[in-house]
């Protein structure tokens, strides 16, 4: 399911707590990956927390690593 | 200005039952263990309660609240629940001939995050004089899936639930890694002579994040609690050697699954006469549900009872028990049977986890007269 990317979506995203979250993201103010795609910034896998979102809940899905894979389809 | 509201008054508990407060002003209580035969001493200790954030907390039998031990984390935790806040000081039990804890909690190490075991001893059980450590250097994140719970089983043995790890979850199937495994040790650290590998703590394998752990006494079996990714919760009945799935499969010999995730957490079996006998063995299992979530909710924010089959390979039915009817983030997390009930805690309290203000409760649920 596609997630929408609208301002109640982002105040659930939970992305700038994750331990793969970079400094360099949060400066950029990228998150909510599951509606916007992929970051365009280097980073490593460091763990994924989007099974833990109400984004992810609410909107069924069953991916993770949004910020590497690319949004939820 | 608004009227005090008890606690109490945010849980619903199943009719024949009520919900007291026992303690209150913990901060981020996790999980409870209940000193097995407890001195009659007013000031003896009763029961112990580890706080996410670098306490233990000992509770004697006038149920006043004592600091067993703090600044157990090296680091500074940051409060970000869900994410990077999730961890700490999590599992307990009491060693019953001396009164020691076994604690598993997180460090930092050069800059990594692990995990490790360490044994404290007290004389009188209300203060820590000396710590030992059991077993370290295990790779770990600061979001979940951290070694969890500790547990003595009748064999004298200590078993640890030991998550994935969260970055590398396949680890979870490499028998040269702890991680995502049930370690199965001397009390000393040691290798048991007797584990399916000599040479190996592993006891079991293909486990992502087993919060909680739970002996059946009838029978001297282990059951754990398991949190799938985004489906797929589960309870499972802990043999030597077996494999449990992860990362291909969290349904891999487990007994119950829930699909849409609850978030398991402590569990524990009704097996000394507190309830009624037709309660007698049933599995009582915290679903916290979300990391941080206000008010009630479809997901978690619970206590289920669950009766086993016959042969533990599923289950024969399932009950709602205590619901979070409230408007505060908090939810079940620890859980224990001792005097007279089932206590449980509720982390964040009413007010707790984003506001820093140490308001966890601790509660019992006893059979209404």
């Amino acid at each position: 399911m596609k997630v929408s990317d609208t301002k109640e979506s982002l105040m659930k995203c939970i992305c700038m707590n994750c331990p793969t979250h970079t400094q360099e993201m949060k400066d950029k103010m990228q998150g909510l990956f599951c509606a916007r795609g992929k970051s365009n910034l280097q980073f490593e896998r460091r763990g994924c927390i989007c099974g833990e979102c109400p984004i992810s809940s609410e909107n069924r899905l069953s991916g993770s690593y949004f910020c590497n894979m690319g949004a939820a389809q | 200005m608004s009227a005090y509201k008890s606690p109490i008054e945010s849980w619903w508990v199943l009719p024949g039952f009520k919900i007291e407060l026992v303690a209150t002003g913990l901060d981020l209580p996790v999980n409870l263990a209940f000193v097995p035969e407890p001195d009659s001493e007013s000031t003896a200790p009763l029961l112990y309660v580890t706080e996410l954030y670098g306490q233990v907390k000992v509770i004697t039998n006038d149920w006043k609240v004592h600091t067993y031990a703090d600044n157990l984390l090296n680091y500074e935790p940051d409060h970000r629940f869900p994410g990077t806040g999730e961890s700490g000081v999590t599992g307990l039990c009491i060693e019953p001939n001396t009164g020691d804890l076994f604690l598993s909690m997180i460090y930092e190490d050069k800059g990594e995050t692990k995990g490790k075991v360490v044994r404290t001893s007290s004389k009188d059980g209300l203060k820590v004089e000396s710590m030992q450590t059991v077993i370290e250097d295990i790779r770990s994140v600061k979001a979940a899936h951290q070694i969890q719970a500790v547990t003595i089983g009748s064999d004298g043995k200590l078993y640890v639930n030991v998550g994935d790890g969260m970055i590398e979850p396949e680890v979870a199937q490499d028998d040269n890694d702890l991680r995502g495994k049930i370690l199965r040790i001397n009390l000393d650290g040691s290798i048991p002579e007797d584990n399916p590998n000599s040479a190996s703590l592993v006891y079991a394998k293909g486990l992502r994040n087993p919060f909680g752990a739970a002996w059946r006494k009838s029978d001297q079996t282990l059951f754990i609690s398991d949190n799938g990714p985004n489906q797929d919760d589960r309870i499972a009945k802990v043999e030597a050697g077996k494999n449990y799935g992860w990362p291909e499969t969290m349904r891999q010999n487990s007994l119950f699954w829930w699909e849409f995730t609850q978030a398991p957490t402590a569990i524990g079996f009704m097996q000394a006469g507190q309830f009624p006998a037709d309660y007698d063995d049933e599995l009582f299992v915290a679903l916290f549900g979300a990391s941080y979530q206000k008010g009630r909710a479809i997901k978690g924010k619970k206590i289920v009872k669950i009766r086993l089959n016959e042969n533990d390979s599923g289950i024969s039915s399932y009950d709602e028990f205590v619901t979070y009817i409230g408007e505060g983030p908090a939810s079940p997390c620890g859980l224990a049977f001792g005097p007279d009930g089932l206590y449980f805690t509720d982390l964040h309290g009413e007010k707790n986890g984003l506001t820093k203000m140490p308001s966890g409760n601790i509660f019992r649920v006893s059979v209404r007269e």
